[in-house]
């Protein structure tokens, strides 16, 4: 079920009303069956598959929390890493390798048909496929015990505001929240009402807007003017921080609504001014967890310089995999890991300069300029991502590069006026208003306003949903993870 | 300890003494207002857009409707001979050659099929609004095509839009009636969405739309030219090779065999002869099931005859004729198309047809 429909409005309802009005112990196993209810909603044979992982883990918690000896342990959790990213390869990178494999031995002549197994890939995976490792990691290292309310377990992997997108929640967060009774609370209704409206409009009016423009050059195999493949990858930028920024909006402020606070996946990744800073700001659920469960033990930030890129590049090749069994996500990955090694590169030139000290010296602070400019500059560097981000294939990367570079051919004939008016309409408010939360240092600045303003505010933002909402419906670009 | 809003829990309780979000109330009170007022308002509709969309080319069948629809709608003289029908009358029907033989003023109306009969008895009854009556009109129809059930034409929607594009011609259709019938609506605001759209984003028309090329029929402009030239006729460019045996289910719903009654109505109550052709069959669908199909749709056709005086079949065998000669199903290729034009005019002049 999307947020963007109508059975979603009345599943809501139903749910809002049982979260506040049924006794608190019959509110999560009814939270729990709209959680299943929600997810079933696409496929329903899927259901099986979250169970069976959410059993495994639960299984494997309770094991890890003093259930086997101790010299036992990692093999428990090693049965939870196994079942969880087996389940993930298996539907979503299978096809993908034994495909590329069959490429790599035909280019020395052996031809061989691959084996596709031709899985449909379950909405959603990869997000709850991370939430529940995080939740036997955690044990495992000791930083929380292990419930024993079978129900509230499987409530915290199939958690409907977040299940499908995000954001990752662990297990030390939303957890603690499932356990104890929620307060109502008129003032965080309204305030995640307000949260949700905002993702609406995010997702409905500037993301669905755009999409179809971008289709049209993304779509057209790398064939488009270099002038057009620069305005439409503005636009993708947009585009993608708006529909899942939108998303992790509407979920939250859905979440907010019943009584549960999930946590933070976006803080204006765009006004970034290198990549880590980038990193810090975009998809912060997904980079924390790799950060925590997957750069650190690699060894992170400790080593030579040579160990630290090296950790970078093999961190961020497999965050641009879990994207997507693509290789245009593999390269997206590598080329971020790429970026940031660079700028460990500079950044530590930099400190060593200025002769700070410490583990994690503090990045050099930037004046105005310097800032603006830096802000500017990354923000190019991560449309490059975008780029290859969007692109159908490797040719087709190739080739819009190639429209983009060759700038003598650029041209404004055969580029759509409503295109760039579209483009204008929606990114320029956008990048004002995003200004003004920067320049306030506040994500959700409407609370604060003057009651009018705040009136003014709201039936301004569902008449834009309800008006200038896309009549086709783009389902979620991050429903494809 | 219970998390409902009738709980007894003290922290609950003080919870629940905060104050009402007054913000969102009040925004909720003002989108009461805006859609109760909003109840009481309506704006024109421009008829243009509803088969030439701004954002893309139309398509070869939106270019059809358009171009016919206008020709219905303008004013002139009635022609001696009106050509009715679908698409198979469309390409099958050249009035050139037709005028040639009959010696009289012929003009092909024939649209599409997937309009139903109810949508060309409202494409005709505009026409004669605008040219007066012909003195005989040829009702050409695929003999596969009456198959359609009144759910197929609903879901295709061409006929709600040529209702749409008369009503906006004539100034009655508002900005309400475009709303897309598939979608859900519970907002009187919802109505006005198109209309917004365009205004707020400014959307322009592209004349290139209208010039780009639809493989091999051509752009929108060099195909309104065409049929103009051709007083309405088509031809089709297609080459389709299928020789494969087929059969055919040609038996018509009740929906149709009502539409189609209630065009011969009004062809009654207008005095004008009406005679019905079936375009031609292929040689491969000549099967025994589709033999049975036919007859059973040929009785449909002569019990709703027998019900109307100016009504009658022109040609009561089914024509069945070698693959060569089209290029689909239910469409004849130019040479074959010449060659009905002929068989049909013949048969209006030779039986007398035409009133003077």
């Amino acid at each position: 079920m999307s947020f963007i429909s109508y059975p979603f409005l009345v599943l809501f309802a139903v749910v809002w009303l049982a979260c506040w009005l049924l006794p608190f112990r019959f509110v999560n196993p009814f939270l729990l069956l709209a959680s299943y209810v929600f997810y079933g909603w696409w496929d329903w044979r899927f259901l099986a598959l979250l169970g069976f992982s959410s059993v495994v883990d639960f299984i494997c918690g309770k094991l890890l929390d003093g259930g086997v000896a101790e010299e036992r342990r990692s093999d428990v959790l090693a049965v939870s890493v196994v079942v969880n990213l087996g389940i993930l390869a298996l539907f979503k990178y299978f096809d993908f390798f034994i495909d590329s494999f069959c490429e790599v031995v035909a280019t020395v002549g052996i031809e061989m048909p691959p084996p596709l197994l031709r899985l449909v890939l379950p909405i959603g995976i990869s997000f709850y496929t991370f939430q529940t490792l995080s939740y036997t990691i955690d044990i495992y290292r000791r930083k929380m015990s292990s419930t024993c309310r079978f129900l509230d377990f499987l409530l915290y992997v199939s958690f409907f505001p977040q299940l499908v997108a995000g954001p990752i929640e662990r297990a030390t967060s939303l957890l603690p929240q499932i356990l104890t009774p929620r307060k109502f609370d008129w003032e965080q209704i309204s305030s995640g009402c307000q949260l949700a409206l905002v993702g609406f409009f995010k997702k409905m009016v500037i993301a669905d807007n755009l999409a179809p423009f971008i289709e049209s050059v993304y779509g057209n195999g790398g064939a488009s003017n270099g002038l057009a493949v620069v305005l439409a990858t503005y636009a993708f930028a947009i585009q993608i921080y708006c529909d899942f920024s939108g998303y992790t909006d509407i979920a939250r402020g859905v979440a907010r609504m019943i009584g549960f606070e999930l946590c933070q996946n976006f803080n204006l990744p765009y006004f970034a001014t290198n990549p880590s800073d980038f990193w810090r700001r975009w998809h912060i659920s997904l980079s924390t967890w790799i950060r925590d469960y997957l750069y650190v033990p690699l060894g992170g930030n400790r080593g030579g310089r040579f160990r630290v890129i090296r950790n970078l590049i093999i961190t961020m090749f497999l965050a641009g995999l879990w994207h997507g069994a693509r290789w245009n996500f593999v390269i997206w990955g590598l080329y971020h890991g790429l970026l940031l090694g660079i700028f460990a590169v500079i950044h530590d030139i930099r400190v060593k300069k200025q002769g700070t000290t410490g583990s994690h010296p503090p990045e050099p602070k930037l004046n105005r300029v310097g800032f603006w400019l830096s802000v500017l500059g990354f923000f190019h560097l991560t449309c490059l991502g975008w780029l290859i981000f969007r692109a159908e294939s490797f040719a087709s990367i190739v080739k819009l590069l190639r429209s983009v570079l060759e700038v003598w051919h650029w041209s404004l004939l055969n580029i759509d006026p409503n295109f760039v008016v579209r483009l204008a309409l929606l990114g320029i408010p956008l990048i004002l208003f995003q200004c003004y939360q920067f320049k306030r240092g506040d994500h959700e600045p409407w609370v604060g306003w003057s009651l009018t303003t705040r009136v003014v505010f709201y039936v301004v933002l569902f008449y834009g949903i309800v008006l200038l909402g896309s009549p086709e419906r783009h389902e979620f670009i991050y429903f494809q993870f | 300890m219970s998390s409902s809003i009738f709980s007894s829990d003290s922290a609950t309780r003080g919870a629940q003494r905060k104050p009402v979000p007054h913000g969102l109330l009040l925004a909720i009170v003002a989108v009461a207002v805006i859609e109760a007022a909003l109840c009481f308002v309506d704006i024109p509709f421009d008829a243009s857009r509803i088969f030439l969309p701004r954002d893309r080319p139309p398509t070869v069948v939106e270019t059809i409707m358009e171009t016919k629809l206008q020709a219905a709608n303008s004013i002139g003289n009635a022609p001696d001979v009106l050509l009715l029908g679908d698409s198979s009358g469309l390409m099958g029907l050249d009035p050139r050659v037709m005028s040639g033989r009959v010696g009289k003023d012929v003009f092909n109306l024939c649209s599409i099929s997937l309009i139903g009969a109810d949508g060309q008895r409202a494409i005709l009854e505009r026409y004669i609004r605008t040219h007066g009556r012909p003195s005989v009109i040829v009702y050409h129809y695929a003999p596969h095509d009456l198959r359609y059930t009144a759910d197929d034409l609903a879901n295709w929607k061409f006929r709600q839009s040529v209702y749409l594009w008369l009503a906006a011609s004539d100034g009655q259709a508002v900005e309400a009636e475009s709303y897309r019938r598939d979608e859900f609506r519970v907002l009187p605001s919802q109505r006005f969405r198109d209309a917004v759209q365009r205004r707020l984003f400014f959307v322009f028309d592209r004349p290139q739309n209208l010039n780009t090329p639809r493989g091999r029929f051509g752009s929108h402009h060099e195909m309104v030219e065409q049929v103009l030239n051709q007083d309405g006729f088509m031809q089709e460019v297609n080459e389709d090779e299928t020789d494969e045996p087929r059969d055919l289910n040609l038996a018509m719903p009740e929906s149709q065999e009502a539409a189609l009654d209630a065009l011969l109505d009004y062809v009654d109550r207008i005095g004008v002869p009406i005679f019905l052709v079936s375009n031609p069959l292929p040689a491969y669908a000549k099967t025994d099931a589709t033999l049975e199909s036919l007859r059973r749709q040929q009785q449909q056709l002569q019990q709703i005859m027998a019900r109307h005086e100016q009504a009658a079949i022109l040609l009561p065998e089914q024509r069945f004729l070698p693959r060569e000669s089209f290029a689909t199903l239910n469409h004849l290729r130019p040479s074959a198309a010449a060659q009905n034009s002929k068989e049909i005019a013949d048969l209006i002049k030779g039986g007398g047809l035409i009133h003077e």
